[in-house]
C-alpha cells in the first residue's frame, strides 16, 4: 500500500514537473536553454515510463528524448539564430 | 509584485499537482494495475510456453516477441518507413562531402574541446559501446531491442561531433559511405531473416511462412530457439542484430550531414545561380 501511494506521488510530481518545463521551454527566447528545459521534460517522462512499467520504452526515450532529439535541435540553433526575435 | 507573483506561482503549481495527484489516484485506479488484461494474460502465459510450441514465441521477453513475432509485420513497415525517412535525408543533402584540409598533430590536438571533455567523452564512448550493445543483443532475455540499441549507439557520433570534430569521425572511417554500407548491410540482414523460413521450407520441401519464427500447425519449420544452452528466441536476436546495425548507421549518417558546415551550401547555390544564367 505504502508503494503504491509513493507511486502515485511521484508520478503526479513527473508529470506537474514536466509541465512546467514545458512552459518554460514555450516562453523562453534563448533556444539553447529551451532545448535543455524540453529534454528535462523528456527526463521527467522517462522517469514516469519507468513507474508504469514500460521499461522498453524508457530506453527507447532516454536515448532519443535526451540524446538525439536535443542534439539535432542543437544543430537547427546552431545553424540559424540562437535569440528568438519579438 | 514580487509577491503577488510568487503567490500566484504556489497556487499554480499547488493546484497542478492536485490536479495530476488525482488523476493519477483516483481516474484510472490503482498504479501499476496489478490484474492482467486478457490480451496480456495470453501473451504472459505463451510466450515462453513450453507445453505449446504452437503458440510460443521462445523469449522470455514478451515485448521483443510480440514487436518481432506476434505482431512482427507492423515493425518490419515501420521499419521500412524510417529508413525512408533516412534515404530521404541522404537524396536532400546530396552534395560533395568536403575533404579535409591537412593540419598538423599539434593543430589537431587543439581543434575541438578542452582535453578534458575529449578525454571524458572518449570514456563514454566506450561505455556507450557496450551498453548500447547489451541493450540490442539481450533484447530476446531483458527490456529492450534493435531498435533501442541502435538510438542509444546513435548518442557516440554526435558526442564525438561536439567534442571534436566530424573529421575525427571520418579518420575512424566513419563517413557517409561505410555509414550507407553499414545501414543496407542491416536492412539485408533484416530482408533475409524474413524470408529464411521460405528458403528452409524450399530446401526441406515443408510449408511455411513469411517471417516465420517458431513451429506452427501448418508449417513445421523453426528457427533455432537455443544456441550453447542460451535462449536465442530464433529470429528475435537476428532481426534484432539486423535493426541494431541499421538503426545506428542511419542516425549516425544523418548526423555526419547535419553536421555540414553551412559553406558546403553555400557554394552550390551559389553554382546553381551562375549555372542557369
Amino acid at each position: 500500500m505504502f508503494e503504491t501511494i509513493f507511486v502515485e506521488i511521484f508520478l503526479a510530481l513527473m508529470s506537474t514537473v514536466a509541465l512546467i518545463f514545458t512552459y518554460l521551454t514555450v516562453v523562453q527566447k534563448d533556444l539553447v536553454k529551451a532545448i535543455i528545459f524540453s529534454s528535462v521534460e523528456s527526463a521527467s517522462y522517462l522517469l514516469m515510463f519507468y513507474l508504469l512499467m514500460g521499461p522498453d520504452l524508457a530506453l527507447a526515450y532516454v536515448a532519443i528524448g535526451i540524446g538525439i532529439y536535443p542534439a539535432v535541435a542543437f544543430f537547427l540553433v546552431k545553424k540559424t539564430e540562437r535569440y528568438e526575435s519579438e | 509584485m514580487k509577491a503577488k507573483t510568487a503567490i500566484s506561482l504556489v497556487v499554480i503549481i499547488g493546484s497542478l499537482l492536485a490536479i495530476s495527484y488525482g488523476i493519477a489516484a483516483q481516474a484510472t485506479g490503482i498504479i501499476p494495475q496489478t490484474d492482467l488484461r486478457s490480451l496480456a494474460r495470453f501473451y504472459s502465459q505463451n510466450t515462453e510456453n513450453l507445453n505449446n510450441k504452437y503458440l510460443w514465441a521462445a523469449s522470455p521477453e514478451a515485448v521483443t516477441a510480440i514487436v518481432w513475432d506476434y505482431r512482427g509485420f507492423d515493425t518490419l513497415f515501420e521499419t521500412s518507413v524510417f529508413f525512408l525517412a533516412i534515404i530521404a535525408c541522404v537524396a536532400a543533402f546530396e552534395v560533395e562531402m568536403p575533404t579535409r584540409v591537412k593540419s598538423s598533430k599539434i593543430e589537431q590536438r587543439n581543434q575541438g574541446l578542452s582535453i578534458i571533455v575529449k578525454v571524458v567523452t572518449k570514456i563514454a564512448g566506450l561505455i556507450i559501446i557496450c551498453v548500447s550493445a547489451s541493450i540490442a543483443l539481450h533484447g530476446q532475455l531483458t527490456p529492450g531491442g534493435g531498435f533501442q540499441g541502435g538510438a542509444a549507439l546513435a548518442v557516440l557520433p554526435i558526442l564525438f561531433i561536439m567534442a571534436m570534430s566530424r573529421f575525427v569521425l571520418e579518420d575512424k572511417n566513419v563517413s557517409r559511405n561505410s555509414m550507407l554500407v553499414l545501414r543496407s548491410l542491416g536492412l539485408l540482414g533484416i530482408g533475409t531473416t524474413v524470408i529464411l523460413p521460405l528458403i528452409i521450407g524450399l530446401v526441406t520441401h515443408n510449408p511455411a511462412y513469411i517471417m516465420q519464427n517458431q513451429i506452427k500447425p501448418d508449417a513445421a519449420i523453426s528457427l533455432p530457439s537455443t544456441i550453447f544452452d542460451r535462449m536465442m528466441g530464433g529470429s528475435l536476436w537476428m532481426l534484432n542484430l539486423s535493426e541494431y546495425l541499421a538503426v545506428g548507421a542511419g542516425f549516425t549518417l544523418t548526423f555526419i550531414l547535419l553536421s555540414l558546415p553551412e559553406s558546403v551550401f553555400k557554394k552550390i547555390l551559389e553554382g546553381e545561380k551562375y549555372s542557369t544564367h
